[in-house]
């Protein structure tokens, strides 16, 4: 923490304007009150997160309506937590500092003085803010890990299922040739009578997650292009994320490489976005 | 402490009550199982054989489907029949 109330005891000052309580009372009720709110956040993650998921796991509901709904109540929480620690930031922070450094000459002590109680105080207001926006990653954390479990299932139905189908009108044995997410006529060896196979709910899934765990598998990538911020970066994690999503959903790769040729053009056009 | 404690677990308690036993939106979801399927012509009884498209019946022509099939991801253009 900076020193600036041992500097107000210097001989040099002398007339202390009548602000100088409510500025020690406001720096330290600051601290302790974004203390108590990460407190809060902590025990709150703590609780939440066993809860999360065990309802991801133990919900049957193939869109985990329960996970996301609870999800959506924590979050909540969290969203009332920060909106507390801003609605106290502007007022006994940023409106204590804009009202009184006006009053102040430019490069004077306590000009100083209140720029220095500002940056204090906004330096703790970041780290505040990045304890939230790690507990919020963390909690998006645990429905990514589904998506992979969710993969693997599809994939180890697939194995299961493949050899186990008969054709409905001859009874010889049907070989699923690939891993199908929509219906799809497979035709007999033998009497050539085209079966209708309907993959399951699970299956039917794989199309709506293909994105999101490319995206998952490749975050680093996107991390690593949000620390250096070069174009090239995204570049890359854009194409990586993309293969992904084609090994993923093998049957999509052409319409993704179109959406890929799109986001890629949008990029070079406005790198900002 | 104990007592934000217990808010918390008060709290997730509630959560937990609420979102298991709100009526979902949309109804429930049952998990299906994959399938096998056989559609015959009502006209012939033959099974649904290709042989020069899947919109007719290869054995006396029946039309199954009305529309046109274009392309898609596991059928193509080529799947109509061309005798009409």
């Amino acid at each position: 923490m900076l020193d600036f109330f041992k500097r107000l005891t210097g001989s040099n000052i002398q007339a202390p304007p009548q602000w100088l309580d409510e500025f020690r009372d406001n720096h330290k009720r600051w601290f302790v009150f974004l203390d108590k709110l990460e407190e809060k956040m902590d025990e709150l993650g703590r609780a939440a997160v066993p809860e999360l998921i065990a309802a991801m796991r133990e919900d049957a509901d193939p869109y985990h309506r329960v996970h996301y709904n609870m999800l959506l109540g924590v979050k909540g929480q969290y969203h009332h937590i920060r909106g507390k620690a801003q609605q106290v930031f502007e007022e006994k922070v940023a409106g204590f500092f804009n009202f009184n450094v006006g009053q102040q000459a430019f490069g004077s002590e306590f000009y100083q003085l209140l720029q220095d109680f500002y940056d204090d105080c906004t330096g703790r207001y970041e780290t505040f803010e990045e304890k939230y926006l790690s507990w919020l990653d963390l909690l998006d954390e645990i429905g990514a890990q589904d998506l992979e479990r969710q993969y693997q299932a599809i994939l180890h139905e697939y194995e299961e299922i493949k050899d186990r189908f008969c054709c409905k009108q001859c009874g010889a044995q049907l070989s699923i040739p690939k891993l199908f997410f929509i219906n799809s006529y497979i035709g007999c060896p033998y009497c050539h009578t085209q079966n209708t196979f309907e993959p399951s709910m699970q299956a039917k899934q794989l199309e709506h997650l293909g994105r999101s765990l490319a995206e998952q598998r490749t975050k680093h990538l996107l991390k690593a292009y949000e620390a250096d911020k070069n174009p090239a970066s995204y570049e890359r994690y854009l194409r990586e994320m993309f293969d992904e999503w084609n090994k993923i959903v093998p049957d999509l790769q052409s319409q993704n490489e179109r959406f890929y040729e799109r986001m890629l053009e949008d990029f070079r056009r406005y790198p900002s976005l | 402490m104990e007592d934000q404690n217990k808010n918390v677990l008060s709290f997730m308690d509630q959560l937990r009550r609420r979102t298991t036993t709100q009526k979902k939106y949309g109804g429930e979801v049952s998990r299906n199982p994959a399938i096998m399927d056989v559609q015959t012509c009502p006209s012939c009884a033959a099974g649904r054989a290709k042989q020069d498209g899947l919109t007719h019946c290869a054995y006396c022509g029946h039309e199954f489907l009305q529309v046109s099939i274009s392309d898609g991801l596991h059928l193509r253009k080529d799947d109509n029949s061309r005798k009409q």
